[in-house]
């Protein structure tokens, strides 16, 4: 029975996943600090690979709690360190990509703002009237998003 | 919407503005005649291989750079705050400590009942009372140094914001001046730029201290309000003031602080219009803002909300200390006990509280031992304590809320110098008390109980079968207002039967309330009835029987030769006046009083009144009760005032009573009200009349003497029937007269002690940091009872060296659990006094950690506006809306990962 269940769910494999993603994730981290932003995007498609394994290992996880049981201690104190590693990677990264979209937030505003600002400015039309420019720029952010 | 619609959404609206922006650059190129235009916008469109990639925003550059120093601005001003909160609540985590470590609060705590703990243990070592005193001066040293500490904080936030409003004022100044020479480049033609920059930068060293809205002029210049509307420059720079508090003590004692302001000052420095307030005058909460962000945000954040809170929190736990430690440290004795006790309660004598409950003062000898009675016949018996009762205390409104006066005099009347003592039966001592205040009065009248004290093992009936009044000559002016419960036969008399052959004889008494074999005192029927003389029906009486409208008695030595019925006027039934418990001496008030009448001569000397009592101790002589019998003379003068609650002992007896003088005159214990200097305040006529307050004394009369406490189940309740109502305190009687305090009171006034400003003021009573031996340790236990049945019991109490049930309790409180209020946005709890150590470090430690958190943030932001702002040459928009999918996908992912990886650990987790 052991062995059946250990088919399905292999830790030394969660641990190296952990790790694999702590690493991609320290790596975006770092690209979002030095704002190499063309770099950043071409890791998105690692890191979304590596959060959809991580899922199907959590949903078998769900499905199997009984197989817990069979981790022995070795295992247990190589993925508590995995754990507790990429844990604070992991919350760097979230805090470094908030942050960034904070402040591209703030600076497409900026733009909108600007770009609007300057449409309002007062204008003689090509009919000699004296008025502000209709014209506004539709520059905007969804936040539900 | 999705992003990816939300962003071509704003592209495309973008892109279909190029040409509304084009036409507006044009237009305004068009109309670049002088006076014609103003600044414009121009745009350019980027083309890869003939299409289309993006517009290139180029002349509009200046303005999105305006936008973004307007957020740099706002996020100098977010970091402000923080930074502020953040460096003192840094230094604050270092005064707090970390739970468990050397120096922190906890620490010593621990300490404290650790030594409490030893010296329950070891009640007799002295080095162990050494010991558990230090520990308590250490800690409450700690806890009153952190309170004064943080105070220090708090005087050095109020420091900064004086400062702060210095240097605001100058940047003010400078920033006015550069307005003026930008204004002059400007009508001259000369460029801008230098200045401009120059103008930026103060602009951002305003917006460290303060939230601000700049509006830059055409002409370059710039007027600055807060971002409320407060102007702080336009066509004047204003002068930013604030005086700060002279020193510590000033938030110490809650002082009111100066307002923050803003106001014209002209060329003699007089204020022009009216100033406007950015941070209120007040103290702690009373404090407002119209500040959103800022160092000066912080600095009043500091001062007024953060400190306060934790202040209130170590209020709290200081009071709930204080208090409780109190509690138990009153309601206790040391070994020896002390030869007085004066109470930091300021008190006036004529205050009115209620108190339910009662309180045991004892007086004892070096050794713990009751010192000798007063009397010869009592030597075997020691003296005996006084149990104050004082929910029967009356100073003439009523039971249960005597004046200070009134307890003065309880005492006294109890310790003082001792009165002849009049004995009957198992009555030790019969003594009269008044319940009038004065004599004469108009109608003249004289109301009076008893006190009576029974040390014998039975309880004692209290019968009262008449009251004879004698004016100066003798003259017998008896006549009454009122008696005691008994009972009048009838409305004719009483009708009594008697049967042929019985000694039985039956007595109409429609209404009674006579039992079977209750005692009653039957008046002398002045004639014999069916040949049973007067005498066989007068005097004491065992009921035999009864029926709802009559009662039997046994008659005297005689039988009835016939049956007949008789009708005798004026005859009455007296029960018991009160039953008087073993060991107990105790007012009979409640029983009853006896008013006088004595308008038969108003104007007498004195008034001899005669008392007729019997004393049934539960012995039997023959077929019923022995009663004891004997009349009691007690002479009352005339003209006196300040009667109340006197007692009297007896001029003369006669019959079965003994009248014995006291063999000292010693007082045992003197009661007094004292000032602070320990003088006694002055009396008149006896009582503190019209004196100031003052704090209760009580001294023993002879050295060697001690006196111990114990609180019984004493409670003072407040004030409930006069106005104005006051909220009770709930403590007994020592610990409300703090008589026996461990930690000081940290208000002296009548009102008490308060919460506010428990933790500064934490200290121990100097008498312990100078003789640690005057800690309570023990309680007082009643003495050895002699051996045999017949043996007369003891009603002494005593206190051995080796009693450690009070530092027992006491080193217990460390397990125990005590409500604590809500304080500085700690929710009200019931906690160990270390549980509620832990919360407060907790609670302090995880508000440091945010505001360490949303400082670095607003930092890493700030960084992230300057880097931006630095490098700015042109926009180009197409790319910062790319970045924000990347970025937003990035953050999206980096969400996923949060929340995926969560459960999945969580799982794994639990096996561990």
């Amino acid at each position: 029975m052991e062995e059946e269940i250990k088919k399905y769910i292999d830790i030394k494999a969660i641990i190296s996943l952990t790790n694999h993603l702590a690493e991609v994730l320290a790596k975006e981290t770092k690209l979002l600090t030095e704002m190499r932003i063309s770099e950043l995007e071409t890791l998105q498609k690692e890191k979304n690979c590596l959060i959809d394994a991580m899922e199907s290992q959590k949903q078998f996880i769900n499905k199997n709690p009984d197989m817990l049981r069979y981790i022995d201690d070795e295992e247990c104190l190589e993925l508590a360190q995995a754990i507790e590693s990429f844990q604070r990677i992991a919350k760097e990264n979230y805090r470094r990509a908030l942050i960034a979209k904070e402040v591209n937030k703030k600076v497409v505003e900026a733009i909108a703002e600007a770009a609007n600002e300057a449409a309002r400015i007062s204008i003689y039309d090509k009919n000699g009237q004296h008025g502000s420019s209709e014209h506004r720029l539709c520059v905007s952010y969804s936040k539900s998003v | 919407m999705s992003l990816s619609m939300a962003l071509n959404s704003a592209l495309s609206g973008l892109k279909a503005s190029q040409t509304g922006l084009s036409v507006t650059s044009g237009n305004i190129a068009n109309a670049n005649t002088v006076g014609y235009s103003r600044q414009v916008v121009n745009l350019s469109s980027q083309y890869i291989d003939g299409q289309t990639s993006g517009v290139l925003v180029e002349s509009i550059t200046r303005q999105v750079d305006n936008v973004l120093q307007n957020s740099i601005r706002n996020q100098l001003s977010r970091t402000g705050d923080l930074e502020i909160e953040d460096d003192y609540l840094q230094r604050i985590q270092i005064l707090l400590g970390e739970p468990g470590s050397t120096n922190s609060i906890d620490e010593y705590f621990q300490n404290f009942f650790d030594s409490m703990q030893s010296l329950a243990e070891f009640p007799e070592s002295t080095s162990f009372r050494e010991t558990a005193v230090n520990s308590a001066i250490t800690l409450s040293n700690e806890i009153s140094g952190l309170a004064e500490e943080l105070e220090e904080l708090r005087f050095e936030a109020d420091k900064a914001i004086e400062s702060g409003a210095r240097d605001l004022t100058n940047l003010l100044d400078s920033l006015f001046n550069i307005n003026i020479a930008t204004n002059r480049a400007y009508a001259m033609g000369l460029s801008t730029a230098a200045l401009e920059d120059e103008r930026d930068l103060l602009l951002e060293d305003i917006a460290k201290y303060l939230d601000i809205n700049a509006q830059i002029h055409e002409t370059g210049e710039v007027s600055v309000y807060t971002s409320t509307g407060v102007a702080l420059l336009d066509t004047v720079a204003y002068t930013v003031e604030y005086k700060s508090s002279t020193s510590v003590d000033d938030l110490i004692n809650d002082n009111t602080l100066n307002a923050l302001k803003v106001f014209i000052k002209d060329e003699d420095g007089n204020i022009t219009n009216t100033p406007a307030e950015l941070i209120s005058e007040g103290n702690k909460s009373e404090v407002t803002t119209i500040l959103k962000h800022g160092k000066f945000l912080g600095l009043h954040n500091v001062r007024d909300v953060i400190i306060p809170d934790i202040l209130a929190q170590l209020d709290e736990l200081a009071a709930t200390l204080r208090e409780e430690m109190n509690i138990l440290h009153n309601n206790g004795s040391a070994y020896p006990p002390p030869s007085s006790l004066t109470g930091t309660r300021l008190v006036n004598a004529t205050d009115k509280s209620d108190w339910s409950g009662s309180v045991m003062i004892a007086v004892l000898d070096q050794q713990g031992n009751p010192v000798p009675s007063a009397y010869d016949d009592e030597l075997d018996t020691g003296f005996r304590p006084l149990t104050l009762d004082l929910s029967s205390l009356d100073s003439g409104t009523g039971a249960g809320q005597p004046t200070i006066q009134t307890i003065i005099d309880e005492i006294n009347n109890h310790f003082g110098a001792q009165p002849f003592k009049t004995s009957v039966g198992n009555l030790n001592n019969i003594m009269l008390v008044s319940n009038s205040d004065e004599l004469p009065v108009v109608p003249a009248k004289f109301e009076f109980d008893f006190e009576l004290e029974n040390i014998s093992g039975n309880d004692a009936d209290f019968f009262v079968s008449n009251v004879t009044v004698l004016d100066d000559g003798a003259n017998d002016i008896t006549a009454f207002n009122s008696k005691p419960p008994y009972t009048t036969l009838d409305s004719t008399g009483g009708t009594i039967t008697t049967t042929a052959g019985s000694g039985n004889i039956t007595i109409a008494a429609a209404g009674h309330s006579f039992a079977a074999g209750d005692i009653v005192y039957l008046s002398d029927p002045g004639t014999s009835v069916g040949g049973i003389p007067a005498t066989s029906m007068t005097g004491y009486f065992e009921i035999v029987s009864v029926t709802s409208n009559n009662f039997v008695v046994k008659a005297k030595n005689a039988i009835a030769t016939s049956s007949t019925s008789a009708n005798i006027s004026n005859m009455t039934a007296t029960p018991k006046w009160d039953t008087i418990n073993a060991g107990s001496k105790t007012r009979i008030k409640d029983a009853g009083t006896f008013d006088l009448d004595l308008t038969g001569n108003s104007g007498s000397e004195y008034y001899d009144i005669q008392v007729t009592v019997g004393v049934d101790d539960g012995q039997t002589q023959g077929d019923m009760s022995k009663i004891s019998t004997a009349t009691i003379t007690y002479r009352i003068y005339n003209n006196t005032t300040n009667l109340l609650n006197d007692r009297f002992s007896s001029s003369s007896v006669s019959g079965e009573a003994k009248r014995l003088a006291p063999n000292t005159n010693i007082n045992y214990i003197k009661a007094t009200l004292v000032d602070e200097n320990g003088n006694e305040l002055p009396k008149e006529q006896g009582i503190y009349k019209n004196s100031s307050d003052g704090f209760l004394k009580l001294e023993t009369g002879i050295e060697g003497y001690t006196i111990a406490i114990e609180e019984l189940d004493s409670k003072q309740l407040g004030i409930t029937s006069t106005e104005p109502q006051e909220e009770g305190t709930n403590r007994g009687f020592s610990h409300y007269f703090e008589l026996n305090n461990f930690f000081k009171s940290n208000v002296p006034t009548k009102t008490g002690d308060t919460i506010e400003g428990s933790a500064i003021q934490m200290a121990v009573e100097d008498r312990f940091v100078s003789n640690s031996n005057l800690m309570s340790l023990g309680n007082l236990e009643l003495s050895a009872q002699p051996i045999g049945d017949t043996a007369t019991p003891l009603y002494t109490y005593e206190r051995s060296i080796g009693n450690n049930k009070n530092i027992q309790k006491i080193a217990e409180m460390a397990l125990k659990t005590y409500s604590f209020d809500k304080a500085g946005g700690l929710d009200a709890s019931t906690r160990s006094f270390n549980g509620y150590i832990g919360e407060i470090l907790a609670f302090n430690a995880t508000i440091a950690a945010k505001t360490t958190s949303d400082a670095r943030d607003a930092n890493i932001i700030l960084d992230g506006f300057i880097e931006r702002s630095d490098s700015f040459k042109s926009v180009n928009v197409d790319e910062e809306l790319a970045n924000t999918i990347i970025f937003q996908q990035a953050y999206t992912a980096s969400a996923k990962v949060i929340n995926t990886t969560k459960e999945m650990f969580d799982a794994l987790m639990s096996v561990f």
